[in-house]
């Protein structure tokens, strides 16, 4: 099972491509971290959300909150670009990662 | 010098037990280490694979909203809101998980091909336009990039996890536990070694005084 939560363009497209659980949001609404708690309810598999509502504090601190907690390994959140393309100051997560646990970093 | 275990009695009892101890660690050790090893060279085979991931995920999905603005601007942004609301089905994959050396790691099948026929979608034929085709194709082809994606993306985080763990403990081992152990070991043999030298003296003595006594 496959949920998508971005803003309207993104949803629109993902519903083109027959992804069913769509969740329209924007940046400056809650819903978010409930959405996300239905969702892990629901046992979805994978969670694609758009980068730039992933970057909001409150949903940051909710999907590391909902990684934290999971046992096994769904739901798979990925956080994904919206139509204005990569957010140029996002953080390299999996560099961040990659460093932590080689002690270099990886390219 | 590592400071010695605290409370250990300098006793034969608390050799056997320490150096028992000791050997349990290096066995430990060395297995935490080869675990530790292999963890990491699995690790630098997915980051390898990730960063090529990622980027062609989001290339496509570039690709994709580049069409949707181009359905988007032919038909209008609410009717393509509402053609897309009509596609809705599901889509079948199969989860599954691997373990590497007692990580889980997602596996996400989807079938081999998302993208369906033009009349398979959902919505009319009559009020859309190719553009729609073309942009539900693109993002069709999107997703089974970024479900790919995420699927490697799970793994590396995981992975990074359990490398940073064991890491520590190979540390804590190499570094704290076994240096501990060692000289706490030495301690006791030196003191059952001086205890063994006060005895022999004591006794040498006392023969002497004993041999005084008879003359």
């Amino acid at each position: 099972m496959i949920a998508v939560i971005g803003d309207s363009e993104t949803a629109s497209g993902f519903r083109l491509a027959g992804v069913t659980k769509v969740y329209e949001c924007s940046t400056d609404n809650d819903d978010v971290t409930r959405v996300l708690d239905d969702l892990v309810r629901d046992e979805v598999a994978v969670v694609i959300i758009s980068e730039r509502i992933a970057a909001v504090a409150r949903n940051k601190e909710k999907i590391r909150a909902v990684n934290a907690k999971k046992s096994g390994v769904i739901p798979v959140i990925i956080e994904v670009p919206d139509k204005k393309g990569p957010m140029t100051d996002a953080v390299d997560e999996i560099g961040l990662l990659i460093k932590r646990a080689v002690g270099v970093a990886i390219k | 010098m590592p400071e010695i275990i605290e409370g250990v009695s300098p006793t034969r009892m608390e050799l056997l037990r320490l150096r028992r101890r000791e050997q349990l660690a290096v066995k430990g050790h060395d297995l935490l280490r080869e675990k530790r090893d292999a963890l990491i060279a699995e690790f630098l085979d997915v980051v390898g694979e990730v960063r090529d991931a990622r980027m062609v995920a989001e290339a496509k999905l570039k690709e994709a909203f580049e069409y949707l603005i181009i359905a988007q601007a032919g038909l209008g942004v609410e009717e393509v809101r509402q053609l897309s609301l009509m596609t809705a089905q599901e889509i079948p994959m199969d989860f599954s998980m691997r373990s590497i050396m007692g990580v889980n790691v997602p596996i996400i099948e989807l079938p081999s091909d998302l993208s369906r026929e033009v009349t398979e979608r959902g919505y009319g034929l009559m009020d859309s336009s190719s553009a729609v085709d073309s942009c539900a194709k693109r993002f069709e082809e999107a997703l089974a990039k970024i479900i790919k994606l995420a699927e490697l993306e799970e793994a590396v985080r995981n992975l990074a996890g359990e490398v940073e763990k064991t890491k520590r403990r190979v540390n804590a081992l190499e570094y704290v536990m076994i240096p501990r152990l060692k000289t706490t070991r030495k301690y006791i043999q030196m003191r059952l070694e001086e205890m063994e030298r006060e005895n022999f003296t004591r006794l040498k003595k006392i023969k002497a005084i004993l041999e005084r006594k008879e003359d």
